[in-house]
């Protein structure tokens, strides 16, 4: 590997760093009072029947905290996952930590499943805890386009910017 | 009086929505009525409407003052709490003059059961403008409860043939993997003070 790709891989990661030290959000509650109301209009607007009240959970420890949709790991279809259609499916994780009545993004994953006949199985975006000691291999912040060992860097999102990538990019995508 | 239907506060939001002007509403809140539900209730019908909303306590307010707050400005959502302590005069009294409370905004009342009740007795007519939008405040989903933490854990022990206590150690350690899971992983067991 080039010592090259290497030193400018540290230099984004560096950037990347930045990108989520400056993403500021509001405090835990109204996080995640944002994502409930963002899929239950969802949920609306496509008549999908996704029980967000009962499958939308959080944990609180401390001022760290944890708000999760469907399974840990995507290992087929569950009925706590959010159903953008009968082939597609998202599940998540993100973890936060409240500072100052805001909050900071310590790491997120979103599993979009895609049940397309062509192009990736799936999509993931991952904001690690902290730098790989290899950042041109697994930058801090990245997306699998549809294998678990492919990593390509990918922009510190807010967790409702990600959602509109993931239901008004990507899973039209069927 | 039939017992309130709950509702989720997003299902209320979309009620109100749906009702737009003139319209009143009647929330039966918790036990604790008083207590933080209201802010989370304002805060989510915020995000649902899309629009701040105004939450006043009425405790010990005047009438005259109340009818002023909300006639200026008088399109928002108002949403009156701090009817705990009415006594049916009190409510008989807003009755009388319910014609000065009318505005184009909308008017959530956040009560307990107990105060829907004397609501309901003593101020008739302000009942009849909140016709069968009564309802009780439902669960927004909300905390894991332990059972569901036990199965996270359970899957991600399986997952990465690790337990707990090896994620606990790798974490004091400094030498946790980089990746989301094992954050998840440390809040599941209660050590948010490692991630």
């Amino acid at each position: 590997m080039p010592d090259l790709a290497l030193s400018r891989a540290g230099e984004l990661e560096t950037r990347i760093e930045q990108e989520a030290a400056a993403v500021v959000l509001p405090s835990f509650r109204q996080v995640l009072t944002s994502i409930r109301v963002y899929l239950l209009n969802h949920n609306v607007e496509t008549g999908n029947r996704n029980n967000v009240h009962k499958f939308l959970r959080e944990k609180r420890v401390g001022d760290a905290a944890l708000i999760s949709f469907g399974p840990e790991f995507d290992k087929g279809p569950t009925e706590s996952h959010y159903k953008l259609s009968s082939k597609t499916r998202l599940s998540f994780g993100i973890t936060l930590r409240e500072v100052n009545g805001g909050c900071k993004l310590i790491s997120y994953r979103f599993h979009l499943h895609l049940g397309a006949a062509r192009g990736p199985r799936f999509f993931r975006f991952d904001l690690n805890p902290g730098a790989h000691s290899n950042p041109l291999i697994e930058p801090r912040s990245h997306v699998h386009p549809g294998s678990d060992d492919i990593r390509l860097p990918f922009p510190v999102l807010t967790p409702l910017e990600l959602l509109d990538r993931i239901f008004y990019v990507l899973g039209n995508r069927t | 009086m039939p017992d309130p239907i709950p509702q989720p506060a997003f299902e209320i939001g979309r009620r109100l929505e749906i009702r737009g002007t003139d319209s009143w509403f009647a929330i039966v809140g918790p036990d604790d009525v008083e207590g933080e539900a209201l802010a989370d209730f304002t805060l989510e019908l915020e995000a649902t409407l899309g629009a701040p909303i105004r939450s006043l306590s009425v405790k010990g307010m005047p009438l005259a003052t109340v009818r002023q707050l909300l006639a200026k400005p008088s399109t928002d959502t108002v949403i009156l709490s701090g009817f705990e302590s009415f006594k049916a005069a009190l409510w008989s009294m807003w009755d009388i003059n319910r014609s000065g409370l009318v505005r184009p905004g909308p008017i959530v009342l956040w009560v307990s059961a107990a105060a829907l009740t004397k609501l309901c007795i003593g101020a008739p007519n302000i009942r009849s403008f909140i016709g069968g939008s009564m309802f009780a405040l439902g669960p927004s989903g909300g905390a894991m409860t332990e059972a569901e933490v036990r199965a996270r854990t359970k899957e991600l022990e399986k997952h990465y043939a690790m337990r707990g206590e090896d994620v606990i150690e790798r974490a004091i350690a400094g030498k946790m993997p980089p990746e989301p899971q094992f954050v998840e992983w440390l809040i599941l067991l209660g050590r948010g003070d490692l991630v």
